[in-house]
């Protein structure tokens, strides 16, 4: 039971961190607070749906025209909501991404209805004996996937040279400037990066949640792992949406009922309270 | 044909002015100095040639072409890159990746390659350190690093922000052999602003002197080191009178 149960909150936890690691790239290169993440996910888990049930394409295919239009979304945003916004103040930014947050879910609402769909992504629901352990094996590609796309995030920030130059530019936009990095070509980028993140995390959410146009709610709760691991830290929103995720699954079966839900806010406080900057906090960036 | 003008460049900061059209050259191959005090626009001049900010009036000329309200990516390609004030490192980058960074305009990785060990050979640390993170380098190191990347990118003109700023002064006297190695060497035309003086002219073939937004003198570094004025507010050397203290009621001659 308990070990059933740390598998649970382990796949769910990958997917709080998938969308945890879309607010954490945006934030670390644009310094803006995306809160429409959560509804991006839910875009991204539908037009997979559009394409496999009402276009019948094979899974893989839909998959892919699913990230391909996400990343367009992602710059089209940055392009029309946020880039005129630069020099504006935080407040506006948040608003804005609230606003685009709101309209992305009524969108939504409009366009796929307000029904809960089922929609298992090709992925189906087989119980994996693992020594004396049955496992699903939905959670197993969930785990396998996240790690997956990890890597890739990690070899392409670290090894390409688009990457490399985006990276940089989080880092220090002046100097990334003087070398000669379109920085507004980078935000654009992220910006799809981030938007494809959150569709990979809408799809593997849907075999373990139903498809709806309110399911990206979800995405709020990526918001404390996100601080959990220290706001800006790619590492650490994985680790954060995992700790999360296992933490609200056991607070699910040994805590009184309704603790669940609040479990990951509980957990939200107490780091702004004992170690604000969070596990994977940053340290101090420049010597003078 | 000088290879940098700036004809009647002004520029504001609001209602500020900062720059009150300044005009000035610089030749193929020189290494040219601008002097001033704090607020003076030293740093202004520089981000506008570099595209950081765009006048209000007056022309840059780059080979003989206009770029001012040019996109800083497009005037990097055209070979000119600035090394800013205050050692601005790619923090959590190793200083290997630094560099590259500094090529980021560039294609041909070959040459790349050359040009990094060229760079190690000006900065030899920098080859020690190559695979630490910049941040935890020393203030010193850090702006060897600077430069260095400054150079991956084989500027035609560097333009030098400061770069004795903060630094212990044996590390100051090393870092202006390296800069002249650099100007003499290689042929990089370098553009160099600075408060301290003394060293900046003793390297430099040419001077400006800046004082709040305009150029006040313009003469080779030579003339500008016997000038009175340039002894006793730039180099803090003191005439003593007649009457043996300090004339603290003269004025600059250029006012």
């Amino acid at each position: 039971m308990f070990i059933q149960q740390v598998i649970n909150g382990l796949a769910m936890g990958c997917i709080y961190g998938l969308v945890a690691l879309g607010f954490v790239l945006i934030y670390k290169a644009t310094e803006i607070i995306n809160f429409g993440q959560g509804d991006l996910m839910m875009i991204g888990a539908f037009l997979a749906f559009t394409c496999v049930n009402f276009l019948h394409l094979p899974f893989l295919l839909s998959l892919l025209i699913a990230l391909v239009l996400m990343g367009f979304l992602g710059k089209i945003i940055d392009r029309f909501v946020l880039r005129p916004l630069v020099g504006e103040p935080a407040f506006a930014m948040v608003m804005a991404t609230i606003a685009i947050g709101i309209l992305l879910r009524s969108l939504g609402g409009m366009i796929w209805g307000y029904d809960t769909y089922k929609f298992s992504a090709g992925i189906t629901d087989v119980p994996v004996r693992i020594g004396s352990w049955a496992v699903s094996s939905v959670n197993l590609w969930i785990m396998a996937i996240t790690v997956l796309l990890i890597i890739v995030l990690y070899f392409f920030f670290n090894k390409t040279k688009a990457g490399v130059s985006m990276e940089a530019a989080s880092q220090n936009q002046l100097a990334a400037y003087l070398m000669g990095i379109g920085v507004k070509k980078v935000f654009s980028n992220i910006w799809g990066i981030s938007a494809m993140v959150a569709a990979v995390a809408g799809i593997l959410l849907t075999p373990i949640q139903f498809l709806n146009y309110n399911m990206g709610f979800i995405g709020l709760k990526a918001f404390p792992a996100a601080v959990l691991g220290g706001f800006g830290s790619i590492p650490g929103a994985i680790v954060g949406g995992i700790i999360i995720g296992i933490s609200e699954s056991l607070a699910g079966i040994y805590l009184p009922r309704g603790f669940k839900e609040v479990f990951a806010w509980v957990i939200l406080i107490l780091v702004l309270m004992i170690r604000p900057e969070g596990l994977f906090g940053i340290h101090q960036k420049k010597r003078v | 044909m000088p290879m940098l003008e700036l004809r009647n460049i002004e520029v504001s900061y609001g209602p500020v002015s900062v720059a009150k059209g300044i005009s000035f050259k610089i030749e193929k191959g020189a290494m040219v100095t601008i002097l001033g005090a704090n607020g003076a626009g030293k740093t202004t001049i520089l981000r506008t040639i570099s595209g950081l900010i765009e006048p209000e009036k007056g022309k840059v000329l780059f080979e003989d072409q206009e770029i001012q309200g040019l996109e800083p990516e497009e005037i990097v390609k055209r070979g000119i890159s600035q090394v800013p004030e205050g050692r601005e490192v790619f923090p959590d980058l190793s200083v290997h990746k630094n560099l590259m960074m500094g090529a980021f305009i560039r294609r041909d990785q070959k040459e790349i390659g050359k040009d990094i060990q060229r760079i190690f050979g000006y900065f030899p640390v920098l080859h020690q350190r190559k695979d630490q993170l910049a941040y935890t380098l020393s203030g010193g190191e850090q702006q060897m690093l600077v430069i260095g990347r400054a150079l991956a990118s084989r500027p035609k003109l560097l333009l030098l922000d400061e770069p004795s700023l903060g630094l212990a002064p044996f590390m100051v006297k090393e870092l202006f052999g390296i800069i002249k190695r650099i100007n003499a060497e290689d042929g990089t035309t370098i553009l160099l602003v600075e408060q301290n003086a003394r060293m900046a002219l003793s390297i430099a073939q040419h001077g400006y002197i800046l004082e709040v937004g305009r150029i006040v003198m313009d003469d080779t570094t030579e003339r500008l080191r016997e000038n009175e004025d340039v002894q006793e507010f730039y180099l803090g050397m003191r005439e003593e009178g007649v009457r043996g203290a300090r004339r603290w009621k003269k004025k600059k001659q250029w006012r």
